[in-house]
């Protein structure tokens, strides 16, 4: 059973909303659009995105990591805002794991945006039916678009590649071993929601130095070790080690 | 989460209608058993119709809070997973049996259906219905609360019992205005079980405040995206004007 | 659900141009609207991504923000108020033909062209110099220009556009003051791979955001002494002898003597031995080693001598000598890490650890490639090594009044670590390196400036010493904003942020028209912005305009149009075309030239008409030499057939587009003109990447090789070596006139003391200019602003969805220096600098330094620009750190109206600014201050949407009001 996913890379993730942007325009103009934008140029403005990138700051100056957040629908794979839905217009595909809204049958009354812990639905204040991310499901099936961009529109557009997109039930997908060999891990696992779609953790890169390797045979400054009779003190002989 | 004032309001019109008629429904079988003195079918029949108002009122209030009450008729498929699917069934079951207590009642139809020899069989047994289907429905208009697990504060049968006890003790105490006018042999009747419930109510809703200001978040901050830090905060929503639920 | 068939009807490939980086786009038509524009895989800068202001392009080619009509300012209304009327392209030509002709005819200098985020300098160059105006210039003196200069003037090359980190085979990265995302995607790219190949990524910055926030190490750093940084580093490194000296030796002057007779008029100059045989814009090899085994002095590159790079000697003429490492290590000896520590509020063992760091990295991880190539001297080499440390830096170190000499500095811990030019260090982009300095010069006195003739030399320039400079015989200057004068010689990119208050006062003089190309001077672009606009509406005692015309051209309504006499509108980029020329700001790779066009894929809105056409149909109806044949007809149909027949001399075969030259196409960087040169640039996907041969890619500043291929390809006009210069001798050429030990020009009286103590060979740290004129203790706080990933500086408040990321800004405050301030978060506040205050709200961050607060650049804006609701959050909670920052230093010994910038470059000191806040009072009203009169919409500009619901350039039952 395949279940397609997102994996998202702090480690790498800049916080540059290409994601959130990239999204809106393919969604807007494709199966899950138009997306409204209320207010566009007053006060205000506000809009349906399926995707947005938090930001939070962890520990205290200077010890302060700043994490850029993207969030959008996790395809969980016991998702809790599926049962609850009246109408069946919210479910869960068998082929792929996506879950999705049809809009001919949402009554708009919200209940699954209550039922999801991660906040991620999005009602849309215009058509008045709920919407989500879609995986891009309208561009990754969609056989005229070549191969290697047959995937969501974030995927394609993140600068930094932190959105790794693929079925994390197969254990040989780049998703499952970069969850497996990065310490991937999902939000919020104590719902029992099993997220699809899993995070990667910053990873840092140290340098030690050993006392030893600042002192070397081949220092330059050993190079640098007559005295003249016309000069004074060579000003850096004091520095030899 | 912040369910739209329409939710609200229409749960507790909903509510008030349930528990007259429950009221309705109790004061009646104690008549048969002549702890209180009977009333004419017609006293039932208003008093029912007072409830069943109040029902489609709320009916009438939910449509406005969906974005698509064209297609509400949808909403009665999902009762295999769904209890506000099955709310949506259980409302119209009570206010179909409401309407046919009514109508027994104004007719003052009866007979002798378990041969028990004694009159109200009819309405008794079409109140029970109702009563029973009352019940249902409060237990799925808790339970529309209730199973949203990540909804701590709402997540547990109290939520269920502080339905069932508001809503009846709001009947109870609108049937007691409604006997004060029509019945007054009833209305202490009412009255004191106004009070019990009440008081009951007054007392599940203690619990459930002191259970929501115990409540232990299952998720924190750090569990939401995954840090192990003891100071982790919010800085951007990632969107100035906040998101569908922020806004 | 909306029709989703036949989404891809058409795609176009084009040249993103929401920001300056110029990334490769495919643009998705559907029924000829936008649906979708996503990278171009095929592209060298992107690779196939697209940030989020180019995923936004199609919210900024519906905006209702867009100018469509050239519009004429109503007569008797003020400028700033906004008051327009429609008039035809013909009457805009016609107005401006008779007003440029009559200046032309008389005094070009009273013709000024200042132009912004631009990349068709080429272009707006080209026309001034024909124009015969030497005031001209773009946007790099207000930006970077120290980032340029500083490094320029060290290693032959700088970063961004001409130069970069090395990210592919670096194992230690150091960012240093980059705001979070300068630049953009390719620097996202390449940082994600280092990052994930375990390269280690250390950023210094007063911020934590963007880039920093994925860094395995943010030393967090107060604004302005990068300077003391880099010069304890270069101490630590010196002193523990982590140089990479064979490098130093070869490849730098750091072993060369320099002259230490204080008497002589050659005083800190390198001892020469004979005459060059040619002049030109190179460093002649005439120069003298001490040999370690003869102990005597060689001639430089003497195959098989080892020099000295420390110790004193003298010559047989008796002359003292130093290496200019040795001076080098006398400068650094006083910066030891403790004194650093107490400057950048950095701990002493970061320092040092930093250093053994770098130091470490760039000796024990050597990149060894099997590469052959043959340095200048001849000598063959297997292989092309590299010590993979590599940096980046940016407006953060430039934008401060010591940024030269930080820079310097920087540029001389990169060459210490032996990183320039090699594999996993700093790395060239075509047609850079360039002779330090570059050959391009100014004319050198008014006499260049003559009726009806071209300037007689580039409006912008490379001084090289103080002959060079652009002033009149009294040492004053020629060009309006005073740049290549001694208040600030090196100023190769101009001082745009001086050109109004100058012209406003007259000083040096007036001038008539001022033509202000998508540049928004009336707000971020400009510092006291309130004061500016003012200066903008001032009238002389008769009642005419002190600046007596404005001529802004512009896609948008933004504040700057408002103050405009005539507006001329502009197409968006998806609507032109364009030429991204290597003989403007290039996008080169490492491993080769590249350039790249814009086509249209769409109309033009309106009556928008390209900036390039208008100076075409300028240039044509002047008739100004480059754009008109003998008889004075009209050369260039239009701006692609100028592109396609332009050639920098006739017959040069150099052109604004490098490939498919010649007849049929097939010649690349240089060749005659091909007809069809666009439609093959089409075809290739827009691009153009010449891949250089691997031993042409390394070492470009010595390589043979590179050089001659450069030489013969017209990149470069001499195969000469590019040395690096550890010591400046430019610099002390000014230094030297200064003191008055030369024949040749000499600085005003009052200028001595600024070119001597700023003019110095070697780096040196010194407090901000700002910062020693300012009461520190009223105002302790430096405030700094970036622009955010999502959006470039005040472009995109237009944007719908660009908009709903940012669409306020607050000031960022260490919670410690809000506490002490008696704020919390949210509160509304008063920001004061000694030049203005602001009202604004904070909001408390722990990612930034106590002694910094900072916000987002450009997300304020005044009420209505841009086509904003007045009431837009823009206007009511967005702020400029602008209004707190002077464009002059208050009066002291250098002058009176002494520019606040950078005394070597003229680089605006946007980061100087010192300020101190406190609680605004809770009876005042909740919205920024200062707040401005709102403007109306322009005429021909788009309703504003109540609403939208965007679907492939339908709005389908779209709001209005
Ligand atoms: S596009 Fe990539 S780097 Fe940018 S915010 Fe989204 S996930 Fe992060
Ligand atoms: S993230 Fe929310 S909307 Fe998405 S599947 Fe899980 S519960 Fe449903
Ligand atoms: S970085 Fe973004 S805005 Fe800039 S050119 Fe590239 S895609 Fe366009």
């Amino acid at each position: 059973m395949t279940q397609l996913a997102l994996v998202i890379d702090l480690n790498v993730c800049v916080g540059c909303h290409a994601c959130v942007t990239s999204c809106k325009q393919w969604n807007t103009s494709g199966a899950a659009g138009p997306m409204f934008d209320d207010n566009p140029y007053g006060a205000d403005p506000t809009g349906t995105f399926f995707n947005r990138v938090q930001t939070y700051e962890v520990g205290e100056f200077p010890c302060t990591e700043t994490i850029h957040f993207p969030k959008s629908c996790l395809h969980c794979e016991d998702a809790p805002c599926v049962p609850v839905c009246p109408t069946g217009a919210s479910y869960k595909r068998k082929e792929d794991g996506i879950v999705l809204v049809n809009y001919d049958k949402c009554i708009g009354c919200k209940y699954c945006s209550w039922a999801c812990p991660y906040g991620a639905r999005e009602f849309d204040e215009k058509q008045k039916v709920m919407k989500k991310c879609t995986l891009c499901v309208d561009r990754i099936y969609d056989m005229s678009i070549p191969e290697d961009r047959r995937k969501p529109a974030c995927v394609i557009s993140c600068p930094t590649s932190a959105r790794l997109f693929g079925d994390v039930h197969d254990p040989e997908s780049e998703v499952s071993i970069a969850i497996r060999e990065n310490g991937g891990y999902p939000l919020m696992p104590e719902w029992g929601t099993k997220p699809a779609n899993h995070y990667l953790p910053r990873r840092k890169t140290k340098l030690r130095i050993h006392e030893d390797e600042l002192v070397r045979a081949d220092n330059p400054l050993k190079k640098e070790d007559i005295r003249h009779e016309v000069s004074k003190d060579a000003t850096l002989d004091d520095w030899l080690m | 989460m912040h369910p739209a004032f329409s939710v609200i309001f229409l749960t507790t019109l909903i509510g008030v209608g349930q528990g007259l008629f429950l009221a309705l429904y109790s004061s009646q079988t104690y008549s048969i058993v002549n702890v209180l003195p009977a009333q004419p079918g017609s006293y039932y029949a208003i008093g029912g119709a007072i409830a069943l108002g109040f029902l489609v009122a709320g009916l009438i209030l939910s449509f406005f809070h969906l974005g698509h009450p064209e297609r509400a008729w949808r909403a009665a498929s999902q009762w295999r997973t769904s209890w506000l699917s099955r709310e949506i069934i259980a409302l119209p079951l009570v206010m179909s049996l409401i309407a046919v207590y009514i109508l027994a009642n104004w007719l003052e139809l009866d007979a002798d259906l378990y041969g028990w020899g004694m009159p109200g069989q009819v309405a008794l047994t079409l109140g029970s219905l109702g009563a029973a289907a009352n019940l249902l429905l409060f237990l799925c208009t808790g339970m529309v609360y209730a199973a949203v697990k990540f909804l701590q504060e709402w997540a547990s049968p109290l939520t269920v019992l502080n339905y069932f006890l508001l809503g009846s003790a709001s009947g109870f105490t609108l049937a007691a205005a409604y006997a004060a006018y029509q019945a007054p042999a009833l209305t202490e009747f009412y009255a004191g079980w106004a009070i019990i419930l009440t008081l009951a109510a007054l007392a599940t809703r203690a619990a459930s405040l002191i259970r929501n200001a115990r409540l232990k978040r299952i998720s924190t901050l750090q569990s939401a995206i995954g840090v192990r830090h003891n100071k982790v905060q919010q800085r951007a929503m990632g969107m100035m004007g906040g998101s569908y639920n922020t806004r | 659900m909306p029709d989703t068939e036949h989404l891809h009807e058409e795609v176009r490939t084009t040249t993103c141009y929401m920001c300056a980086c110029r990334c490769g786009i495919k643009v998705h038509l559907k029924n000829g609207e936008v649906r979708f524009i996503e990278g171009n895989p095929d592209h060298p800068l992107n690779q196939g991504v697209l940030c989020a202001k180019g995923s936004s392009g199609i919210m900024k080619q519906y905006s209702p923000g867009r100018l469509t009509r050239p519009l004429r300012r109503k007569a008797g209304a003020d400028r700033g108020a906004g008051e327009f009327e429609p008039i035809s392209w013909e009457e805009a030509f016609a107005i401006l033909e008779e007003r440029l002709g009559r200046i032309r005819a008389t005094d070009p200098k009273k013709f000024a062209l200042f132009t912004g985020r631009d990349q068709m300098q080429a272009l707006t160059g080209l026309f001034a110099r024909q124009f015969g105006t030497p005031n001209y210039a773009a946007h790099g003196g207000f930006c970077s220009v120290n980032m340029a200069a500083g490094l320029i003037y060290t290693i032959g090359g700088s970063f961004w556009e001409f130069g970069g980190p090395d990210l592919d085979r670096a194992k230690l990265f150091v960012m240093i003051g980059t705001a979070e995302d300068h630049h953009s995607n390719p620097m996202k790219i390449a940082l994600s791979k280092f990052k994930r190949n375990g390269g280690r990524f250390i950023s210094v910055n007063p911020v934590r955001t963007g880039y920093s926030a994925i860094a395995d190490e943010w030393i967090p750093i107060k604004p302005g002494t990068d300077g003391a940084l880099l010069l304890a580093l270069i101490h630590e490194i010196l002193k523990t002898g982590l140089y990479d000296r064979d490098f130093l030796v070869n490849y730098s002057n750091s072993a060369e003597l320099v002259n230490m007779d204080p008497a002589s008029p050659e005083y800190g100059m390198f001892v020469r031995f004979e005459v060059p045989p040619e002049e030109g814009c190179f460093d002649p090899q005439n120069k003298l080693w001490w040999d370690r085994e003869m102990n005597r002095p060689v001639s430089t590159q003497t195959p098989g001598v080892d020099p000295y790079l420390l110790g004193e000697f003298r010559l047989a003429d008796g002359t003292p000598v130093k290496p200019a490492f040795q001076l080098l290590a006398e400068r650094v000896e006083q910066y030891t890490p403790e004194w650093a520590a107490g400057i950048t509020g950095i701990p002493v063992e970061t320092i040092k650890r930093l250093a053994h760091e770098m130091g470490v990295t760039a000796r024990d991880q050597k990149i060894e490639l099997p590469i052959a190539w043959t340095d200048v001297w001849e000598n063959e080499h297997q292989t092309v090594t590299g010590n993979p440390v590599a940096f980046h830096a940016m407006r953060g170190m430039a934008a401060h009044s010591n940024g030269f000499q930080s820079i310097r500095a920087l540029g001389i811990l990169m060459s210490i670590l032996g990183t320039i030019d090699r594999p996993g260090g700093f790395r060239h982009k075509a047609p850079f390196p360039r002779p330090i300095p570059p050959c391009a010069k100014t004319p050198t006195g008014p006499e260049a400036v003559r009726p009806n003739t071209p300037l007689d030399g580039m409006p912008l320039g490379w001084p090289a010493d103080p002959d060079d400079l652009f002033v009149d015989e009294n040492g004053g200057p020629v060009r309006i904003d005073k740049a290549f004068s001694w208040e600030y010689p090196l100023s190769v990119h101009g001082l745009m942020h001086n050109v109004i208050t100058n012209a406003w006062r007259g000083d040096p003089y007036k001038i008539d028209t001022l033509l202000i190309f998508m540049a928004n001077m009336a707000w971020n672009s400009t510092m006291n912005a309130v004061e500016v606009r003012k200066m903008l509406n001032d009238k002389e005692d008769d009642g005419s305009y002190k600046i007596p015309f404005i001529v802004v051209a512009d896609a948008f309504q933004s504040e700057m149009t408002a103050f405009a006499d005539l507006i001329l509108p502009d197409t968006t980029y998806l609507e032109r075309h364009d030429a991204m020329s290597m003989l403007d700001r290039p996008i080169s790779e490492f491993d080769g030239p590249v350039d790249s066009v814009r086509i249209p894929v769409v109309p033009p809105t309106g009556e928008c008409k390209p900036f390039q056409e208008v100076l075409i149909e300028l240039g044509s109806r002047l008739k100004l030499p480059a754009f008109v044949d003998q008889a004075g007809q009209r050369k260039y149909r239009d701006y692609p057939d100028f592109i396609v027949n332009f050639e920098t001399a006739p017959g040069s075969g150099i052109g604004f587009l490098a490939s498919w030259r010649g007849q049929g196409g097939e010649k690349s960087m240089k060749g005659e003109p091909n007809p069809n040169q666009w439609q093959m640039y089409e075809k290739n996907n827009c691009v153009f990447h010449y891949h250089m041969p691997k031993s042409y890619q390394y070492m470009r500043n010595w390589n043979q090789g590179y050089l001659q291929w450069a030489q013969a390809h017209g990149m470069t006009r001499h195969a000469e070596p590019i040395n690096i210069h550890i010591y400046s001798e430019v610099l002390q050429k000014f230094r030297l006139a200064a003191q008055g030990k030369t024949d040749g020009r000499q600085p005003p009286a009052h200028l001595k003391k600024r070119i001597e103590t700023y003019f110095d060979p070697l780096p040196f740290y010194y407090e901000p200019l700002e910062a020693t004129l300012s009461d520190k203790h009223k105002y302790p706080l430096n405030a700094v602003t970036q622009r955010p990933m999502a959006m470039y500086h005040s472009w995109d408040s237009q944007n719908a969805w660009l908009r709903q990321i940012h669409a306020y800004n607050y000031l960022y405050v260490n919670p410690k220096t809000a506490a002490a301030a008696g704020v919390s978060d949210d509160d509304w506040i008063w920001v004061e600098s000694q030049w203005g205050k602001v009202r604004c709200m904070a909001r408390l961050s722990e990612a930034v330094e106590p002694g910094t607060v900072w916000t987002w650049n450009a997300i304020g804006k005044a009420a209505g620009a841009w086509n904003l609701d007045p009431k837009a959050n823009e206007a009511k909670q967005g702020f400029l750190l602008n209004h707190l920052i002077s464009e002059e230093l208050p009066a002291h010994a250098a002058g009176e109206h002494v520019s606040n910038s950078d005394p070597v470059t003229g680089q605006a000191a946007w980061y100087d600014v010192r300020v101190r806040l406190y609680k605004a009072d809770p009876g005042e009203p909740p919205e920024t201050s200062p707040q401005f009169v709102a403007v109306p919409p322009a005429p021909g500009t788009p309703p504003r949407r109540t609403w939208q619901n965007y679907f492939a350039g339908k709005f389908t039952k779209g709001g209005t009001q």
